[in-house]
């Protein structure tokens, strides 16, 4: 293992870009992507199911000083909205923590990685028109 | 109208009224059993990863046993274990199936595995935050029979927000932008339940509840375990995968298998 901190998983209950995946599919792929990467997993937080509650990521804030990092299950876990999206993904570039997207195996690091989601995304809301 | 007796009344009263129900174990044989089953396969663990043989070993005294360190991989491994034993689920719903019943349904559904928490003194590595297991997928229509090895009390224990705080919170969910801003608000009014060994505890979660590092001296042993009626919506927790039948009566077999006379 490279750090001792380790990295909180982050699953969803909402459906993800449009589709239901079991939180423990999704722990599963959180896990076999840590150990690609060969980083300690730690027992994922789960959002909330009710639409636009970050509740449980937004905690996450107050625990990254005792975290490496976050691997979230997909970019789509991540808010819809571009300025909530950028706020909250700043805030862990800022502390220098590193966040994985295990489904989509993106990183962001910094501030660059962070347009390439935006990229994504708007792609994603452009192609649905 | 409700065709219930007095006892039945009594107990659902209380049960809507506070969102949980604290009970004596009458069957204390299959209590026994399952206490006793865990500690011989701790002692197992001890002797296989330790290469120690403590004979007076005791739940409540975990703590002197085993580190933090090694903590998660010794909860999986006697989680698997009991679960692995096919008398233990029978056993296990025995202890609360009267009051399962008079709350819940006399054809039920149980979680296919029962959890298992273990809280050693001042570790916060397994704490479960507040939360109402219905924000995370779960139906609203389960009740949770939740069964400690150990007394728990205060920290040792869990605490639950009581219903009409509640409703009261709830309301009030997107005021309050994480979980631990949401925990700083509703403190004041938690209650920490006392239950000790030999009594069962069945509640809602639909009401926010959780937990926190245990302060206390000994170290905490506690079941939980999902149940709700066979034809109640199940939300993301599905039937073969997270729930299994365990009380279908003859009449749901009879329909189950009814062929309508021109159907092959």
């Amino acid at each position: 293992m490279k750090n001792s901190l380790g990295y909180r998983g982050y699953i969803t209950s909402r459906k993800v870009d449009g589709s239901f995946i079991p939180q423990t599919l999704q722990n599963l792929k959180i896990r076999d992507y840590a150990k690609k990467l060969k980083i300690e997993f730690k027992l994922s937080a789960t959002e909330y199911v009710m639409k636009n509650s970050y509740h449980v990521l937004n905690s996450l804030k107050s625990e990254i000083n005792q975290l490496e990092g976050i691997i979230f299950f997909s970019i789509f876990s991540l808010p819809e909205k571009k300025k909530n999206r950028n706020e909250l993904l700043k805030f862990f570039v800022m502390k220098k923590k590193i966040l994985y997207f295990a489904l989509e195996e993106l990183t962001v690091k910094n501030i660059r990685d962070i347009k390439e989601i935006d990229e994504i995304f708007f792609i994603k809301k452009a192609s649905k028109r | 109208m409700n065709f219930v007796n007095n006892e039945e009344l009594r107990v659902q009263k209380k049960f809507l009224n506070k969102g949980y129900y604290i009970f004596n174990i009458k069957d204390k044989k299959n209590l026994t059993r399952i206490k006793k089953s865990i500690i011989k396969i701790s002692k197992e663990w001890l002797k296989k990863k330790y290469k120690k043989k403590n004979q007076n070993f005791t739940l409540d005294n975990t703590h002197n046993e085993i580190s933090i360190k090694d903590l998660n991989s010794y909860r999986l491994y006697v989680y698997e274990k009991i679960n692995s034993y096919k008398w233990f689920s029978k056993a296990y719903f025995s202890l609360g199936k009267r009051y399962l019943e008079m709350i819940c349904g006399n054809e039920l559904v149980m979680q296919k595995k029962c959890n298992l928490s273990i809280q050693l003194p001042n570790d916060d590595s397994s704490t479960l935050p507040l939360h109402s297991d219905v924000w995370v997928g779960d139906s609203e229509y389960e009740i949770v029979l939740w069964l400690p090895l150990v007394d728990c009390y205060r920290t040792k224990s869990m605490f639950i927000l009581p219903t009409d705080k509640n409703n009261k919170f709830s309301k009030k969910f997107f005021k309050y932008k994480s979980t631990n801003k949401l925990f700083t608000a509703v403190k004041p009014h938690l209650k920490w339940l006392k239950i000790d060994y030999g009594q069962g505890l069945l509640f809602t979660q639909n009401i926010m509840h959780g937990n926190v590092a245990n302060s206390e001296k000994g170290t905490r042993w506690s079941f939980n375990c999902r149940f709700k009626a066979i034809f109640s919506p199940y939300r993301d927790k599905s039937i073969g995968v997270f729930f299994k039948p365990i009380t279908m009566k003859p009449v749901t077999k009879l329909g189950m298998s009814y062929k309508y006379p021109n159907e092959k």
